[in-house]
């Protein structure tokens, strides 16, 4: 009897010493996570009440620098989360458009970004990447998106770190944050998260001159890999019930980006999707952005910039889509809350009187 | 398949867990498996190898435990007939066919390991470099599986044990993963029977083992694998570095290499504890050595008494070396001459120590530093005491024994630079730029450039005195583990828990965190 007493106090400590490992760790791997700011983006979307958006724009910072969901949402209603992250691999769009699915199924519209097509190979990080990888929660997608970026990655012939190891478990890299940016805030272990729907306002405030680009209809051959990925992208996406638009937004770059982005442009096209890519006619003109004050620099709009793309695209989504109205709805507060912030911040800056 | 690694954890975990799920008769087969499986997983190329020694030495102790027992029928038998003479005669004869069977055995086992780890660099010393020798595979522990093998042979040519009957069994005691990167070299009557006998589960031997593991990995990841990166800094860059700076990464590369071995050591004895074997210690706090003889007694334990007992008494005992000995009194003198055979004892010690870290002259250097510090503290011996009378000195007191551990210490920190340096005349350049004042750039301001910052500085601070600490109480009190047992439970696991911490975050590990490259520059 004493014995077996024994025993069981012992199995009780092993398990109580494990849950308090297993606490320690949770601890520590939130405290040791992904330092950057866009990485609040992805959190932010997955506190998103379920079902309660319309759609979700993905892409790099030409998707975070131009779509306002709050003023899409004052003008139209519409609920369209912006899920861009800086510099996003395009093969993590499926990833992301299977995770927001698990929580947002009745999407009207996926919003595609195409301007990550255009990236250098110098431009390639595994932080291109990691900024959403890292943030995701844990489940066989977010292994999978990991295992395709990195083989997109390899084929690419891009130098990395391919231990998959360091991808899966994040705390392998970031542990080494107490030797350099770790600081009070983060002890607090909490997961930051944003007010304006995934805009990012820091930064929006600069005016740029820039030269008013010519429009560019040649094509230029996306690489292999690149190639590869955009098909199997939109082999995915035939399979949605969402209506999927693969969009770009306006910005002056190199002859051979504007090819790019055409080629993937007419790879959709050729599949029956729609593009609407804002470098070319019409929506060029119907967007007509003023290039000496809308951009911060000259690839991504200031905030004024911002105003007005958002303003055209989601009027020409209230034209092709029926999305419902979801102002004053219940449930729907976190978006009246960010309208309201969002309007508080331009009164602030002086960009909207106070009326 | 590094002990720090991923896969290493999973797959200690795996074989840990099947071994208790195992009959307890089968549960040596689950050891062999895991054994023979960590060998193809690190190196599948050279597995051939081992499995060349293992049936070669096998065959060569059957060999020598059948002349064993036949010899002593044949002496039980005849034990009435044969004259003294013919006794000895039979014996000497007996002794002459185990000398055979010995030498061939060694010749194999020693022959791969020479012409494996030493074919290149003998061939670039008698100037064959101009051949393109490829890439010579080393196999993974060959310099630890032979010496194990060798001592197996000479222990069974003494009679001391019964040779292993089943091969299967004896390939087990050669390839034991845990000890197969980085030792201990086990003797047979110490290991074998403990590999063999299937061990019940301990909830103590599970989690003392699991302790021991979180230490080798708090010395490895968090003490070693830092400092190596200034070591390492120094020494690839020895020509840009004069002064306190060499002198500085001297003293790191003396806690990197027991930091980094003592560590492997732990881990390898930690994971063979979780399943019941207690494998032989091979560091017994060596930086509190009082001599250079008392820090090879507790340095790599398990090499030094295999030179010991397979070297040095042989030699040190031979009458060839005692008679030489003898004869040379008149010469050398009564005291030195009584000593020669101890002294020639001790060169071929420590030439061996030397050959065994790799045949550049660099590690015959080092060998024959320590054996020559060594000897010279024999011949010196009564002048020393006769100097410490002189001066009143307590040898007792705490003061001396602390001076003698210092001294000590630093013998040892200078010898270090014959293995660490790129060659020879590279550490002979290194010791006397030691010397030389770098009137350039400030002490602090080189020490801070060299790769760690004030954060690692002070975070190795704190780790060497944690390990200082345990290191006093295990010297004043046996086992850390034991002593920790003793203490309330929130102590323990407060102690533990702060132990995993530490390796998870300040563990040398992963890709390595750049914040610039989180920046973005295009937004």
């Amino acid at each position: 009897m004493v014995k077996q007493r024994g025993k069981l106090t012992k199995i009780i400590c092993v398990i109580a010493f494990l849950l308090l490992t297993a606490c320690m760790c949770a601890y520590l791997f939130r405290v040791f996570d992904s330092p950057t700011d866009t990485q609040k983006t992805t959190n932010q979307f997955y506190c998103e009440k379920e079902d309660t958006l319309d759609g979700v724009y993905i892409g790099t910072s030409a998707t975070y620098r131009y779509w306002i969901p709050p003023q899409a949402y004052e003008d139209y209603g519409m609920c369209v989360y912006n899920w861009g992250t800086a510099s996003q691999s395009i093969s993590l769009a499926k990833f992301m458009i299977e995770d927001a699915l698990k929580t947002q199924h009745n999407m009207k519209v996926i919003l595609i970004e195409l301007r990550n097509v255009k990236k250098r190979k110098i431009d390639y990080s595994s932080v291109d990447f990691r900024r959403v990888t890292d943030n995701m929660p844990f489940s066989m997608n977010r292994i999978r998106a990991i295992d395709y970026s990195l083989n997109y990655y390899q084929e690419m012939g891009i130098p990395i770190d391919y231990n998959k190891l360091d991808y899966y478990v994040p705390f392998v890299t970031y542990h080494s944050r107490w030797n350099d940016d770790i600081g009070r805030e983060d002890l607090k272990a909490r997961k930051e998260k944003v007010i304006y729907k995934g805009y990012v306002f820091t930064g929006s405030l600069s005016v740029v001159k820039v030269d008013e680009p010519e429009e560019y209809t040649k094509e230029a051959k996306l690489k292999g890999p690149t190639e590869k990925v955009v098909q199997d992208l939109i082999d995915y996406c035939k399979g949605l019930d969402a209506r999927v638009i693969f969009v770009a937004s306006p910005f002056n770059y190199t002859d051979e980006a504007y090819g790019f982005v055409n080629t993937a442009a007419a790879c959709v096209k050729e599949e029956g999707f729609t593009v609407w890519n804002f470098n070319r006619e019409p929506y060029k003109s119907r967007l007509n952005m003023d290039w000496s004050s809308e951009f911060k620099n000259e690839t991504h709009a200031n905030i004024w910039g911002a105003q007005k793309y958002t303003r055209c695209l989601s009027e020409m989504l209230h034209e092709e889509i029926d999305l419902e109205d979801h102002r004053g709805q219940r449930g729907y507060e976190s978006w009246d809350e960010s309208m309201k912030a969002f309007d508080k911040r331009l009164i602030e800056e002086g960009i909207r009187n106070n009326n | 398949m590094a002990f720090t690694s991923f896969n290493f954890l999973v797959f200690a975990l795996i074989t840990v867990t099947l071994y208790y799920i195992m009959p307890k008769n089968w549960r040596w087969f689950i050891l062999l498996a895991a054994s023979y499986a960590f060998y193809l997983i690190s190196s599948p190329k050279t597995f051939v190898f081992i499995l060349f020694t293992t049936v070669v030495t096998f065959f060569g102790g059957r060999a020598l435990g059948n002349r064993n027992r036949e010899h002593k029928e044949f002496m039980a038998a005849h034990k009435a007939e044969l004259s003294k003479e013919e006794k000895k005669q039979a014996k000497a004869d007996n002794q002459k066919k185990k000398r055979k069977i010995v030498l061939i055995t060694l010749v194999c086992d020693f022959g791969v390991l020479a012409a494996l780890k030493y074919f290149r660099v003998y061939l670039e010393a008698l100037g064959f470099a101009a051949f393109d020798l490829g890439t010579v595979l080393i196999p993974l522990g060959i310099s630890f599986y032979t010496f194990q093998s060798a001592a197996y042979i000479i222990d069974l040519y003494r009679n001391k044990i019964e040779p292993d009957t089943n091969i299967a069994k004896f390939a087990l005691f050669t390839s034991f993963f845990p000890q197969i990167i980085q030792g201990p070299i086990s003797r047979y009557d110490q290991l074998a029977h403990q590999l063999y006998e299937g061990h019940s589960f301990s909830y103590k031997n599970l989690t003392h083992g699991a302790q021991l593991m979180l230490f080798g990995f708090f010395k490895k990841l968090v003490i070693a694998d830092r400092v190596a990166i200034l070591v390492t800094e120094v020494f690839d860059n020895h020509g840009d570095y004069t002064g306190g700076a060499v002198f500085v990464a001297l003293l790191f590369y003396t806690i990197q290499i027991y930091a980094d071995f003592s560590g492997g050591i732990d881990i390898a004895r930690g994971v063979a504890q979780c399943m019941g074997i207690d494998m032989t210690h091979n560091f017994n706090r060596p930086y509190f050595s009082v001599s250079l003889s008392d820090f090879w007694r507790r340095w790599h334990m398990s090499l030094s008494f295999w030179c010991r007992d397979y070297i040095f008494y042989p030699v040190a005992m031979s009458k060839f070396f005692g008679k030489l000995g003898k004869n040379l009194r008149s010469v050398l003198g009564d005291r030195v001459g009584k000593l020669f055979p101890v002294i020639i004892a001790q060169f071929a010690t420590f030439l061996t120590i030397g050959l065994w870290h790799g045949a550049e002259f660099k590690y015959i250097a080092y060998g024959l530093y320590n054996g020559t510090v060594i000897v010279l503290g024999l011949l010196l011996e009564p002048y020393l005491e006769g100097a410490v009378k002189k001066l009143h000195i307590n040898v007792e007191s705490k003061g001396w024994k602390v001076f003698q551990m210092l001294r000590t210490f630093f013998i040892v920190v200078f010898g270090r630079i014959f293995p660490k340096a790129a060659s020879f005349s590279v550490a002979i350049t290194m010791f006397f730029s030691m010397f030389k004042l770098n009137y350039g750039t400030p002490f602090m301001e080189t020490i801070m450039s060299l790769g760690l910052n004030q954060r690692d500085f002070i975070m190795l601070a704190v780790s060497i005195a944690a390990w200082f600490i345990i290191s006093v109480i295990e010297e004043r009190r046996g086992s850390f583990r034991d002593f920790l047992d003793e203490k309330p439970l929130v102590i323990r696991w407060a102690v533990l828990l702060m132990g995993l911490a530490m390796v998870m975050v300040l563990g040398v590990y992963g890709p390595g965190y750049d914040a610039s490259a989180f920046i973005y520059r295009g937004f």
